[in-house]
């Protein structure tokens, strides 16, 4: 009796088990990644910003300094761009305010910073009408020293150089990565061009989720 | 019969006890299966480039140098990691690394990402994530 007892047990046991393992092979999505993780690139040391200051014309054309960190509470989309870009920058631009659309109310807690790498075209007006075409909460910021762009740019390891050839035409290439920025100048996540409204989403989601403590 | 009685008295507990204890191994065994799948501890392949000390000054020279292809070619919850052992920061696509820094990323979705890079001779580099 005692050995029937003890056979029966293991003989489920080793069924529960083998079916266990099985079906998790067998339904396992293609993609394991932790749902809780952030679409975009994430530092072991990340980039520390909050010492940047460009001039900010949103307002005045003359500029008033704007520092690279988020009101408290809330976070900082830095981007370097120009309002003359045919692709990168409107669809990285929409992509975003398509995204902060969907956050219902925490989209009040996001602000938008774009330098333009572009000063010279990009006059403080055109920059200004541009950004406010994405997003009502935004900071145009410019400068026309290429020394403290150049010195922005470094701090976010973002580039850009701007070619004129014989013909007079105007080639701008530039770094096109997205920076969240909380209110310690902290760059939380960066996007690389590319990275979907979708997803885009899915990182501010989660990063407001750890600001409130539900993550 | 009395002897076929206690028989049965001593040998029932403990079968169950082994019952018990089996049961309480299996179900942690699914529970820790599970919980690897949820927290994502599944990686997909890990790809590595190195940027050697001296790179940049190699570049610079207008040497053109080959230590990556210009194409990669991933899935999702593929890793790409990024150790520049050089001086000078390496701009390899959309990815910025310090100088002396190691930069890792999962790939949790699919996309194409261009750009820059002075790793191969092109001075470009796409990567496509399936």
């Amino acid at each position: 009796v005692k050995r029937r007892h003890l056979f029966a047990v293991l003989l489920a046991v080793t069924a529960l088990v083998t079916a266990s393992c099985s079906g998790d092979t067998a339904s396992a999505p293609s993609t394991t990644a932790d749902p809780l993780a952030l679409v975009g690139i994430v530092r072991d040391d990340p980039l520390v910003v909050r010492d940047v200051v460009l001039p900010d014309v949103t307002e005045n054309a003359a500029g008033v300094p704007f520092a690279f960190k988020a009101r408290p509470g809330e976070l900082l989309i830095g981007y370097f761009g120009y309002t003359s870009c045919p692709d990168v920058c409107p669809t990285t631009l929409a992509h975003l305010a398509s995204a902060t659309a969907e956050l219902g109310g925490e989209a009040d807690r996001v602000e938008v910073a774009m330098a333009t790498v572009d000063p010279d075209r990009d006059t403080p007006e055109r920059l200004t009408g541009y950004l406010r075409s994405f997003t009502d909460r935004g900071h145009a910021l410019r400068t026309t020293d290429p020394a403290q762009l150049e010195e922005a740019e470094d701090a976010f390891g973002a580039q850009s150089q701007i070619v004129v050839d014989d013909n007079g035409t105007i080639d701008v290439q530039h770094s096109a990565t997205t920076y969240v920025i909380d209110e310690t100048g902290t760059v939380l996540v960066e996007w690389p061009f590319g990275v979907s409204a979708a997803d885009m989403q899915h990182d501010l989601e989660i990063l407001f989720d750890r600001e409130n403590g539900s993550a | 019969v009395t002897a076929s009685t206690d028989a049965e008295t001593d040998t029932r507990p403990q079968a169950w006890a082994w019952a018990v204890l089996i049961a309480i191994v299996a179900i942690s065994m699914i529970v820790g299966a599970v919980l690897i799948v949820s927290s994502g501890e599944t990686e997909g392949e890990q790809v590595i480039i190195t940027v050697p000390a001296g790179t940049a000054a190699r570049v610079d020279a207008g040497e053109k140098v080959e230590l990556m292809p210009s194409e990669l070619e991933l899935t999702t919850d593929d890793v790409l990691v990024i150790h520049n052992e050089d001086d000078e920061t390496a701009v390899i696509g959309p990815f910025s690394v310090r100088a002396g820094e190691t930069l890792r990323h999962t790939f949790t979705s699919p996309g194409r990402y261009e750009g820059v890079c002075a790793l191969n001779p092109s001075g470009r580099v796409v990567i496509t994530v399936t």
